[in-house]
C-alpha cells in the first residue's frame, strides 16, 4: 500500500509536469510576437516623484525614482530622459548613487510616501553599469523603502531604511545592512512588526554614525495611524552594531515620524522634525549632544507621513529646505522659514524629494506629486521636466469619435482628455484638462459631445461642457438632512452599457439618474458592511489627524449592469461585499460568501459582467490593503451562486481589474500591480504580457469596442494601447499547430501624410501614434532562421507589386506595408524635383494578395485597401484625383525618359565627333548636338541647387504632382488644365525627339556607316525603365 | 522512481554542460558550422542587397578585401552615397549631409570601421585585435537558448553576440557604442542564413532601438574572390559626375518621417 502510494505520488509529479509543459507550450509570453504596447502619455503633467539622485561630480548626471512609475535616468540634467527600469517593479522607494563609481546604482522598491493609493515594491536591486541591468539583491518582504545610504569609503557597505508592510505588522522592516555589496543582509535595528525605518542619516566624517529614525505606523482600508510606541530617533556610533535613543523631546507620550539631516558641511549640525502633539524642528550643533527646538510653525509639521523631510545646503550651514505642500526654505538655520519662489514658482504642490548640487546650490532638482522641476537660481524658478509621463491614473474610458479620445483622472492632478491619435506625434499639448484635485473617472456623455463628466475625491460629481469649461456640480444628496453619505475616494460613476444616458453612482446606496445627475433614484438598500468601527474617518492619522476623504469607508467601489439585461446589477464595495439585483434593484442578493477562499472584508476592486451571458459576471478581489498580496479573480456563470477561481500561479501579484474581450469570451485581460495579463484560454492560464508594458500598476482596462485597442490606465505611466488585438482573439490550438497562419485583417484606409510641427526641442514627451501604414499580421510557430522567408504583395491582375521583408519572430508579426507605388524616377541632379517627387502614389482601394515565402512553402492571405470615408470626397472626384496624379507620375517618368536618350544621344555624338574629319559631317553632328542640349535644358533643370529657382518643364510637372497628391479629392481646375498644357508641351518636344531619332539618327548612322564607323542607338524604353 | 531520478540527473548534467562551455569552445563549434576554414581561404568578398528604413528602400553593394578594405555604395534619392575605408584612413561621400566631395573619416568613425572591414569577424582570432571575450551565460532569444558572448573592445565599446546553442549560428548582436560621446545601443537580429560556397551566411539582418526596428538589411548575393582593385578604396582625387543618374525606382519615403518634414 506504502509502495503503491509512492508511486502514485511520482506519477503525480510526472504527470503534473507533463501538463505544467504542455500549458506552457500553450501559452508563453513570445506567442504575443512583436505585439507592442504604445505610450501616448500624458506628461504634461506627470506623476508622483518618490526618490532624486544625482552624482556629485557630474550632476547631469540624475536618477529620478517614480512612486509607481519606474527609474528614469538622465545624463543631459534632465533634456531627455531613459527608463532604465523597464523589466523590473515600477514602484520606487529609494534611489541612490555610489558617488564612488557613478555606474553603481541601487533602488529600493516600494514608496515611502505612505498614503492611501501606494504600491507596494518587492525589495532591493542593485546595478553596476549605470542601469543597464539590474538585481534584485534582496529584503523582498520589505515593501517599502524610504532610503539607502552608502558608505563613502566602503560601497560594499550599504544600509536600507526599510519600513515594512504599510498594511500589515511584519518582520522585515528596520535598518538593513550589507558588508560585502548585497550578497547577504543583516537587520541591524528592529523595534517592532509596526515599526519600520523612514530615515537615515550618515555622518560623513565617520560613516560609523548613524541616525535612524524609526516609525511606529500602520494603515488600514478605513483608517490610519502615524505615531506609537515604537517611534523614535536611534544613533550607532560603530556601523550598527549597538544603538542608543537620542532623546531629543521628552514631552510626549509617543512620537510620529521623524526626518533627520546631517549638514554635509559641517557635521556637528544635525537637524531632526520629530512628528508629535507639537511637532518641531530641532537642531544640534554638537553632533546630537544637544538640541534645540528651532520652530514649531506649521510649515515643519505638515502631513509627516507624506512630506516628512527636511534637508540641509550643501554649501549653506544656516540654510534648510523643508519640502511640505510647497517649498520653504530657512537662511537662519529653522527658525523661520520663507518660499524660495521669488520670481517664479508655478510648481506642483506636494513635495517629497529635494536634491542640492553640492558644488552649486543654486542647481537643484524637486520631486512633486506633478513630476521633477529643475531650478538653477536657488528655487526662486523652475523648469518643469514635462518628459516623463509618469501620470498616475485611476480611471480610463474612451469615445467613439476617430481618432477617439482617451478620458481619465489621475493622482494630485485633475482630470483630462487626450487623442489616441495627433498628427505627427501626440505631444503634451494635445491633452486637454477638464478638471481638478485628484481625478477618477471622467466619462463622456454618450449623447452630446460637448458633454463630459469628471470628479474629484469623495464623490464630487461634475458635469462639464467642453466649449464653455463650465462646470455643475451633480452628486446625489441623502433625503434625510442628517444622513451622512459614504462617498469612497474613488466613488464609482459609469454608464449603463443598455440605455443611453442612464448613469449609476454609489455611495453605501446605489444610485441612478437619466437627465445627466439633475435628480437621483436610490436604487439600493445600504449594500455595505456598514461597519461603524469603520467609519471613524475624522481621527484618522494617528498623532497628526488626516481625514482627506482618503480613509473613506464602507462604500461602493464598483458597479457594472449587465450589457444584456438592464435589469441585472452588479455592486462591490470596499469592504469587501458583492451584491447583485436581477430585478433593477427591487432586491439585492449578497453573494459574497458563495465565493470560497476569499478573506472576509477583502477590497472588491472590480465586477464587471460579461459580454456574453447574462448570468455570467467577473470580480476581481484586492486584498493588498489588509497586507494580503494573493491573487482574487473569480467567475460565475449563475449570477453569483457558484464562483470558480481564476487565478493562479502565472500571476506574480494581486489584481485590481479585469476586462473581458467583445468578441471572444475567452479572451480576458488581467489589471495587477505588477503589470498586465492575458488569458486565451477563459482564465486557465494567464501569461504576462511583455510587449512594452511595465510592472506597473494597472487600474483599469477598456477594450475599444469599434477600434478593438486595449487601452491601459496605468497608475505611474500614463495610457498604454495596445493596437488592434484582433490577432488575439484568433490565437487558437489550430493556430498553434501551423507553421504559420496568416491573419485576416480590417480594410486599411488609405490616408495622406500630414504636416506638424515636431521641433520643440527634445525636451517634451511625444506619445506613439498606431502604425500609419498597413499592417500584415501572422503567427510563426518558431523563429525563423535558414533559408528564405519574405512578403510579396499581388493586385487584383495578379501583378507583383511590392517585396517585403519578412518579421521572423516567434509568434504573431506585424510586417508595415506603406501601400505607395515607387516614387517617379526623376532625374536626381535636379533637387527641386527630387524633393517634390519623393512620394509615390497609393495603390488604389481594392483587394491585395500576400503571399509569405517560407523557405519550400508559401502561405497566402488578403489585404484591403479602401478609401478613407471621412474624407467627405465623392467617389468620382477621388477616381479624378487618381487618374490625374497617375497621369503626372506617368508624365514625369516620360520626361525623364525622354531627357535620358537626349542625354545619350549627345553623349555618344560627342565620343564620335572628335573621330571624324569631314567638316561638313562635324558641322551636322554639332548642330545636332546643340540642339540636344537645347532639348535637355529645356526638359529638366540643370542647376544642381536646391534653391536656384530653375523650373524647366519637369519641375513644372512635378509642381502638379506635389500639389495633388496630398489631397484625396478633385484637383483644382488649374492643375487639371496646367497639367494638360504641360502634357500639351512635352508631346511637342516627344515629336522632335522622335524625329530626330528616326530621320535624323537614320541619316547619322548612314554617314557613320559610309565612313566605317558604328552605328548609333539609344536606350530603349526598356532598357531605361530597368536601369 | 529511477525515471525520476534519471530525470534529475539529466536536469543537472544539462546544466553543467551549459556552465562548462567556454569561450574558444562555442567559437569552434561557431567557426565550423558557418564555415570560417572556407572564408580564411578567400581573399574578397561582395554583396549586394538593399537597406530598408520605414518605407524607404536603399539599394547598395558592398566590397570587402584583405587584408582590411573596405568600400559600400548606397544609392538613394538617385545619389549615391560611398563609404570606403583602405585599413587605416577612410572617406565618405555623402550628398545628404551637402557635399558630393569626398570628405575624411573622423576617428571615431575610423575606429568603427575596423569593425565593419574585419574580413573575417570580429570574433575570429579575437586576441590579436585586443579584444576580450567573454562567456556570460546564456539568454533566450525568442524561446531559443543563446550562449552569450560579450566582446570588449579597447576603447569600451560592448558587442554582445547570442550564439544558437542547438545550430550555433548568431541569432543577435547587441551593441553598446559611445558616438561623440553619447552612449547609444542598438540590437541585431540575423536570420534567413544561406550556403554560399560552403559558407553560412545571414541574408537578413534586422536592427532594432529601444525595441523598435530602425532598419532592415536583406542581401540578394554574395560573391567570393572577384577581382577588386585597391584603388578603389583610396581617397578619390576628383568626384564622379552625378548628373546622369536617375532616382532609383525603389526610392520610397516613410510617411511618418515625412510628415514631419516642413514642406518647401
Amino acid at each position: 500500500m506504502r509502495k503503491q502510494s509512492i508511486f502514485l505520488f511520482i506519477s503525480l509529479i510526472i504527470i503534473s509536469s507533463l501538463s505544467v509543459t504542455a500549458q506552457n507550450k500553450k501559452l508563453k509570453s513570445s506567442f504575443f510576437g512583436t505585439m507592442r504596447a504604445r505610450h501616448i502619455g500624458p506628461a504634461v503633467m506627470s506623476g508622483r516623484i518618490a526618490s532624486i539622485d544625482a552624482s556629485e561630480e557630474n550632476p547631469l548626471l540624475v536618477y529620478v525614482g517614480a512612486a509607481s512609475g519606474g527609474l528614469w535616468k538622465s545624463t543631459n540634467g534632465g533634456t531627455t530622459f531613459k527608463d532604465v527600469f523597464e523589466d523590473e517593479v515600477q514602484i520606487i522607494g529609494a534611489v541612490t548613487v555610489d558617488q564612488n563609481n557613478n555606474d553603481v546604482v541601487w533602488v529600493g522598491t516600494g514608496e515611502p510616501w505612505t498614503r492611501n493609493s501606494i504600491s507596494v515594491g518587492n525589495g532591493v536591486y542593485k546595478s553596476d553599469d549605470g542601469g543597464e541591468k539590474w538585481k534584485n539583491v534582496g529584503l523582498d518582504n520589505s515593501n517599502h523603502i524610504a532610503e539607502i545610504t552608502i558608505n563613502p569609503v566602503n560601497s560594499d557597505e550599504v544600509y536600507v531604511a526599510a519600513l515594512g508592510n504599510v498594511w500589515a505588522p511584519n518582520e522585515e522592516r528596520g535598518v538593513f545592512k550589507t558588508s560585502d555589496g548585497g550578497t547577504t543582509w543583516r537587520k541591524i535595528l528592529f523595534v517592532s512588526e509596526t515599526t519600520g525605518c523612514s530615515d537615515l542619516a550618515m555622518d560623513p566624517e565617520n560613516p560609523n554614525v548613524i541616525y535612524a529614525a524609526m516609525w511606529d505606523f500602520q494603515r488600514k482600508p478605513y483608517t490610519f495611524r502615524s505615531g506609537g510606541a515604537g517611534s523614535n530617533l536611534y544613533r550607532t556610533t560603530d556601523g550598527g552594531v549597538n544603538w542608543e535613543l537620542v532623546v531629543i523631546e521628552e514631552r510626549f507620550d509617543d512620537l510620529g515620524r521623524i526626518s533627520v539631516e546631517i549638514s554635509q558641511v559641517d557635521p556637528n549640525i544635525i537637524y531632526a522634525v520629530i512628528e508629535s502633539e507639537k511637532t518641531g524642528l530641532y537642531q544640534s550643533i554638537d553632533r546630537g549632544e544637544s538640541w534645540e527646538l528651532k520652530t514649531t510653525s506649521p510649515t515643519v509639521g505638515e502631513r509627516p507621513f507624506y512630506f516628512s523631510l527636511i534637508v540641509a545646503d550643501p554649501i549653506d550651514t544656516n540654510r534648510i529646505y523643508k519640502p511640505g505642500f510647497s517649498l520653504n526654505v530657512s537662511e537662519d538655520g529653522g527658525y523661520s522659514f520663507t518660499s524660495p519662489f521669488v520670481e517664479g514658482g508655478r510648481v506642483h504642490s506636494d513635495h517629497h524629494a529635494l536634491w542640492i548640487n553640492p558644488n552649486d546650490n543654486k542647481n537643484m532638482y524637486l520631486g512633486t506629486d506633478g513630476g521633477l522641476y529643475i531650478t538653477y537660481d536657488k528655487g526662486s524658478t523652475w523648469l518643469h521636466a514635462q518628459n516623463l509621463p509618469l501620470s498616475q491614473f485611476y480611471h480610463v474610458s474612451v469615445d467613439n469619435q476617430k481618432p477617439y479620445n482617451v478620458y481619465g483622472g489621475l493622482q494630485d492632478n485633475g482630470s483630462w482628455v487626450g487623442p489616441s491619435e495627433s498628427v505627427g506625434r501626440i505631444t503634451n499639448c494635445d491633452w486637454l484638462n477638464v478638471g481638478y484635485g485628484d481625478g477618477f473617472n471622467v466619462l463622456p456623455d454618450p449623447k452630446d459631445e460637448n458633454i463630459l463628466y469628471w470628479q474629484y475625491q469623495g464623490g464630487n460629481i461634475m458635469r462639464f461642457y467642453k466649449n464653455t469649461r463650465e462646470i455643475k456640480e451633480i452628486r446625489p444628496f441623502s433625503d434625510n438632512p442628517d444622513e451622512k453619505l459614504r462617498y469612497n475616494w474613488d466613488t464609482p460613476i459609469t454608464f449603463s452599457p443598455t440605455n443611453d444616458g442612464v448613469m449609476y453612482a454609489g455611495a453605501q446606496y446605489l444610485f441612478r439618474t437619466t437627465n445627466r445627475g439633475d435628480s437621483w433614484e436610490k436604487i439600493s438598500p445600504d449594500l455595505t458592511t456598514n461597519d461603524p468601527q469603520k467609519q471613524k474617518q475624522e481621527e484618522s492619522g494617528g498623532i497628526t489627524i488626516d481625514n482627506s476623504t482618503a480613509e473613506n469607508h464602507c462604500s461602493i467601489y464598483t458597479i457594472s449592469e449587465s450589457p444584456l439585461n438592464s435589469q441585472i446589477i452588479w455592486v462591490g464595495t470596499d469592504d469587501g461585499n458583492l451584491q447583485v439585483t436581477i430585478n433593477d434593484g427591487e432586491s439585492w442578493n449578497d453573494v459574497t460568501s458563495n465565493i470560497d477562499n476569499l478573506p472576509q472584508n477583502t477590497w472588491c476592486s472590480k465586477v464587471s459582467a460579461s459580454n456574453f451571458d447574462m448570468n455570467t459576471a467577473y470580480v476581481v478581489f484586492d486584498g493588498h490593503r489588509n497586507g494580503d498580496k494573493n491573487v482574487y479573480v473569480f467567475k460565475t456563470t449563475n449570477l453569483g451562486e457558484n464562483w470558480t477561481s481564476l487565478a493562479n500561479n502565472d500571476i506574480e501579484t494581486f489584481g485590481r481589474t479585469i476586462t473581458e474581450d467583445y468578441v471572444n469570451p475567452n479572451l480576458l485581460f488581467l489589471g495587477t500591480d505588477y503589470g498586465l495579463y492575458i488569458t486565451i484560454d477563459g482564465g486557465k492560464n494567464w501569461i504576462r504580457f511583455e510587449g512594452n508594458v511595465p510592472k506597473v500598476p494597472i487600474y483599469e482596462i477598456v477594450v475599444h469596442p469599434t477600434e478593438n485597442d486595449l487601452v491601459i490606465g496605468t497608475h505611474g505611466r500614463g495610457i498604454l494601447i495596445l493596437d488592434d488585438i484582433t490577432p488575439l482573439r484568433l490565437l487558437t490550438d489550430d493556430v498553434f499547430a501551423t507553421e504559420l497562419t496568416i491573419f485576416p485583417t480590417e480594410p486599411y484606409t488609405i490616408t495622406n501624410p500630414k504636416f506638424a510641427y515636431g521641433i520643440s526641442g527634445d525636451h517634451e514627451f511625444r506619445g506613439s501614434n498606431p502604425s500609419s501604414t498597413a499592417l500584415i499580421t501572422y503567427y510563426l510557430q518558431k523563429r525563423h532562421i535558414f533559408g528564405d522567408m519574405s512578403i510579396e504583395i499581388y493586385n487584383s491582375d495578379g501583378e507583383l507589386i511590392k517585396n517585403l521583408p519578412a518579421g521572423k519572430n516567434k509568434g504573431i508579426n506585424r510586417v508595415e506595408w506603406g501601400v505607395r507605388k515607387k516614387r517617379p524616377k526623376v532625374k536626381a541632379s535636379s533637387p527641386r524635383l527630387v524633393f517634390r517627387t519623393a512620394f509615390g502614389p497609393t495603390f488604389p482601394p481594392g483587394d491585395y494578395k500576400i503571399v509569405i515565402k517560407k523557405g519550400e512553402n508559401t502561405y497566402e492571405g488578403m489585404i484591403t485597401l479602401k478609401s478613407d470615408p471621412e474624407s467627405g470626397h465623392s467617389e468620382e472626384d477621388m477616381q479624378l484625383q487618381i487618374s490625374t496624379l497617375n497621369k503626372s507620375y506617368d508624365l514625369l517618368e516620360d520626361i525623364s525618359f525622354a531627357d535620358r536618350q537626349v542625354k545619350d544621344l549627345n553623349e555618344k555624338l560627342d565620343k564620335i565627333i572628335s573621330k571624324i574629319d569631314d567638316g561638313d559631317v562635324i558641322q551636322d553632328f554639332a548642330e545636332l548636338a546643340e540642339n540636344l542640349e537645347r532639348i535637355h535644358t529645356e526638359l529638366v533643370a540643370t542647376s544642381p541647387h536646391r534653391l536656384s529657382g530653375e523650373k524647366q518643364l519637369a519641375e513644372k510637372v512635378g509642381d502638379i504632382y506635389a500639389g495633388i497628391i496630398n489631397y484625396s479629392g478633385k484637383p483644382t481646375e488649374s492643375q487639371i488644365e496646367r497639367l494638360n498644357l504641360l502634357e500639351g508641351i512635352f508631346l511637342q518636344y516627344r515629336t522632335q525627339i522622335d524625329l530626330i531619332l528616326t530621320d535624323v539618327l537614320n541619316r547619322i548612322n548612314s554617314e557613320l556607316k559610309a565612313m566605317g564607323m558604328d552605328e548609333i542607338t539609344v536606350i530603349t524604353r526598356e532598357d531605361y525603365d530597368n536601369s | 522512481m529511477k525515471n525520476l531520478i534519471f530525470l534529475f540527473t539529466l536536469t543537472i548534467f544539462a546544466t553543467i554542460s551549459v556552465t562548462a562551455q567556454t569561450v574558444d569552445e562555442i567559437l569552434e563549434e561557431h567557426f565550423a558550422v558557418i564555415g570560417q576554414d572556407k572564408l580564411l581561404e578567400t581573399n574578397t568578398f561582395s554583396t549586394t542587397g538593399k537597406i530598408m528604413q520605414g518605407q524607404m528602400e536603399i539599394p547598395f553593394t558592398s566590397y570587402h578585401k584583405r587584408p582590411m578594405y573596405f568600400r559600400s555604395e548606397a544609392t538613394f534619392q538617385g545619389m549615391e552615397i560611398i563609404t570606403a575605408f583602405d585599413g587605416e584612413e577612410g572617406w565618405a561621400v555623402n550628398p545628404f549631409a551637402g557635399s558630393t566631395d569626398p570628405i575624411p573619416m573622423t576617428a571615431e568613425q575610423v575606429d568603427r570601421m575596423t569593425l565593419q572591414a574585419d574580413y573575417d569577424g570580429m570574433l575570429h582570432n579575437y586576441k590579436a585585435k585586443d579584444y576580450q571575450v567573454e562567456f556570460i551565460g546564456t539568454e533566450t532569444v525568442d524561446d531559443i537558448e543563446t550562449y552569450v558572448l560579450k566582446l570588449t573592445r579597447p576603447n569600451g565599446d560592448i558587442i554582445n553576440t547570442y550564439i544558437d546553442s542547438e545550430n550555433y549560428v548568431i541569432l543577435k548582436t547587441s551593441t553598446k557604442m559611445k558616438m561623440q560621446g553619447v552612449e547609444v545601443e542598438t540590437e541585431s537580429f540575423y536570420s534567413n542564413y544561406k550556403y554560399v560556397n560552403d559558407m553560412l551566411s545571414p541574408f537578413s539582418l534586422e536592427t532594432k532601438r529601444d525595441g523598435q526596428t530602425v532598419m532592415q538589411m536583406t542581401f540578394d548575393e554574395v560573391k567570393y574572390d572577384l577581382e577588386i582593385e585597391e584603388s578603389l578604396f583610396a581617397l578619390p582625387e576628383v568626384t564622379a559626375p552625378i548628373d546622369s543618374t536617375d532616382t532609383t525606382d525603389t526610392d520610397e519615403v516613410k510617411d511618418k518621417i515625412e510628415s514631419e518634414e516642413k514642406p518647401e
